[in-house]
């Protein structure tokens, strides 16, 4: 009897996503926030838009990585690598939503991997 | 009301956003379930169709938004806006049209099987307006049973400007939402089912509701109202299609 795909990776992805595209912006906004107070006005908002951005697209990843989980496996696994990577950055920026995140996404891929070989 | 789920030393995770995701899971399993038989490559294309179309979705949810309260065009206001779900919806299929287009899958036949995946989201995300106590309702008398106080500092209080009991709109449409999930379970074509009476639960809602609706047109019908009138009237475009080539729907 085969044994049926985990839907682990899916429910990692999803959660991880919701939960990492608010703070991505969040992270954003305060590194915006504070670096204007060292730094002039453009380079406050160009490093507040760069974590914005990486949060963001890590989020994204992952939460692709999560619904495609079932149907391409090793796909998922290395796209919740990259995404856990690029949120797990926004962590400098005081994001610590982004280690729940990265937690997430590397439990989705250690489950995605395990799929692979199913 | 919940807004926020608070945990020491990594900040707040909203509520609102987390039964939405919820939602998608739900959602999701639901999609895996009804389609087991289907090979993978095809459940990869529709994963991605999905996927776009859920981004889409969202974006064009903050896009009708500002374009119903004639907000600016800004990027501030479409990550930091709200959301209009018909909106969004409307956004979402006219995505998923062109991507079945290219991706050489029947356009209605998708829709079909998204829809249970559409409808569970969607419980879940009025659950999550309930706690975020947006898209609230009117006020109610104290005897109605099920009238609802939303606390000091909630949506509600800032615009009634007391605690005073209201209709809980959002519980009403995810109820109905419940039952439309199970009028549309065995249907072959889910699609007009579910536009019908989605179409008529939220244009009844509307009237009940009493967060700003925005304009459309003229004032007395909402926006949401009108979009009503218009997924009732697609809903019976899809009837007079499906009933010409019911094969179409069930071949990819």
């Amino acid at each position: 009897m085969s044994k049926e795909k985990s839907s682990v990776p899916m429910i990692m992805g999803v959660i991880g996503g919701v939960i990492g595209l608010p703070a991505a912006v969040c992270a954003g906004a305060c590194v915006a926030g504070l670096s204007s107070l060292s730094e002039s006005t453009q380079d406050a908002s160009d490093l507040g838009s760069f974590y914005l951005w990486m949060g963001v697209i890590g989020a994204l990843l992952g939460l692709y990585a999560g619904i495609i989980g079932k149907s391409k496996s090793k796909l998922s696994a290395v796209l919740f690598l990259a995404g856990g990577f690029l949120s797990g950055i926004t962590m400098i920026a005081g994001n610590m939503l982004a280690l729940i995140v990265l937690i997430l996404f590397l439990i989705g891929a250690g489950f995605s991997f395990k799929n692979s070989k199913i | 009301m919940i807004e926020y789920i608070e945990i020491d030393g990594f900040g707040s995770i909203s509520l609102y956003n987390l039964l939405i995701g919820i939602g998608v899971i739900f959602g999701l399993l639901l999609f895996e379930n009804n389609n087991k038989k289907l090979p993978e490559r095809v459940k990869f294309k529709l994963y991605n169709i999905l996927f776009l179309s859920f981004i889409f979705g969202f974006l064009g949810a903050r896009i009708s938004d500002l374009f119903f309260f004639s907000k600016a065009i800004s990027i501030n206001n479409l990550i930091y806006g709200s959301s209009t779900f018909m909106g969004g919806l409307m956004f979402a299929v006219i995505f998923s049209f062109i991507s079945t287009t290219f991706a050489r899958i029947n356009f209605f036949y998708v829709i079909n099987i998204f829809i249970p995946f559409i409808i569970i989201s969607h419980v879940f995300g009025r659950l999550g307006c309930f706690f975020a106590g947006c898209c609230y309702g009117a006020e109610t008398t104290n005897n109605f049973f099920l009238g609802v106080k939303f606390p000091v500092d909630s949506i509600p209080y800032f615009h009634y400007g007391d605690v005073i009991p209201i209709h809980p709109t959002q519980l009403y449409e995810s109820f109905g939402l419940i039952i439309i999930l199970f009028l549309t379970k065995n249907k072959k074509n889910k699609i007009t089912p579910y536009l019908m009476y989605y179409g008529i639960l939220r244009f009844i809602i509307e009237f009940y509701r009493n967060d700003p609706r925005g304009g459309l047109l003229f004032d007395f019908f909402s926006p949401s109202q009108f979009l009503s009138i218009l997924f009732i009237c697609l809903g019976l475009f899809v009837k007079w299609k499906y009933g010409r080539s019911t094969t179409r729907t069930t071949f990819l």
